[in-house]
């Protein structure tokens, strides 16, 4: 996890103060990069490990360390922007191409939060799996034009038509 | 044709007046039980509406509706089979009001003897004697 120096330009500085530490290590012990080092009578940092997590600056009993953002320039260039140079950096160093989650964090515009989503009424809405339950079934082979149905004297109603056996349907759910 | 309404009046003739399909019939061909229900069903019931639903599946309304049909003396009023539309049917003697809302039918007849809610599907019937 300790990049070669001057793979990259480190993008934090991370400062202790030698007046305000006590040496308590809390912050050697905590950094997960291992940007902590005793040095004798004083805390060292490496910064071009640092992420800026803070996780030093919350154990700090005496409010030592500073992290500052530090960016430095490029020479200017409209195509080898700081982000592609550094996605390129990165993609050397790891050998993969850099994946990250929670989305995209450059400047694009957020159409989505300007679309108005009107939820109104329509007649005859898509079917819904969230409001309708969802069928699909299929049957093979002809069916009737019609049914002939007869309404027995108990009310009932009696099915005369002869369908094709219903045991080759084949439910699809 | 133009219109919803226009569509139920057609499937309604052809499925009570040429087909000779009893309104509840006609009602259960327009918005059928889920399949799960039909392979639920057991004998002469399952067998019927099987074939009910196999041979009118194109009468199937898709989608949120309640509907009101009536002829000379019936009267026959259903919602879509999940109810996404509301249906009230009340009795006040010999009388039977539909709608899509109490209300509506206490502001014709503010004295009703019963007020009811249909399940899904479950049509409403009135005859004339």
């Amino acid at each position: 996890m300790s990049p070669s120096v001057g793979s990259l330009p480190p993008k934090f500085r991370v400062t202790v103060d030698p007046e305000q530490c006590m040496l308590c290590g809390r912050c050697v012990e905590n950094c997960a990069y291992g940007a902590f080092r005793v040095d004798g009578d004083r805390i060292r940092a490496n910064s071009r490990v640092c992420t800026a997590c803070h996780r030093c600056v919350a154990f700090c009993p005496r409010e030592a360390i500073e992290i500052e953002e530090r960016p430095l320039d490029y020479r200017s260039h409209p195509v080898w922007t700081r982000g592609v140079r550094e996605a390129i950096y990165n993609q050397a160093r790891t050998g993969k191409i850099v994946l990250a989650g929670m989305g995209n964090a450059l400047d694009y515009p957020m159409i989505f939060d300007r679309l108005v989503l009107d939820a109104c009424q329509v007649t005859n809405p898509s079917i819904d799996p969230l409001r309708e339950p969802m069928e699909l079934r299929t049957y093979l082979g002809k069916r009737p034009q019609q049914l002939d149905l007869r309404t027995r004297e108990d009310g009932e109603v009696e099915l005369l038509t002869e369908l094709a056996r219903t045991s080759a349907s084949i439910p699809l759910s | 044709m133009f219109t919803d309404t226009e569509v139920v009046a057609y499937l309604v003739d052809l499925l009570v007046r040429r087909h000779g399909l009893p309104a509840e019939l006609a009602v259960t061909a327009l918005a059928p039980p889920f399949w799960d229900e039909i392979d639920a069903m057991e004998g002469d019931r399952h067998l019927l509406h099987h074939a009910l639903r196999l041979t009118y599946a194109s009468a199937m309304m898709n989608g949120p509706f309640a509907i009101a049909v009536a002829d000379q003396d019936s009267m026959v009023a259903f919602t879509d089979r999940s109810k996404l539309r509301p249906l009230v049917g009340a009795e006040a003697g010999d009388r039977l009001y539909v709608s899509s809302e109490e209300a509506a039918i206490r502001a014709m007849e503010p004295a009703l003897d019963r007020v009811f809610m249909p399940r899904a599907g479950e049509p409403i019937v009135g005859r004339c004697r």
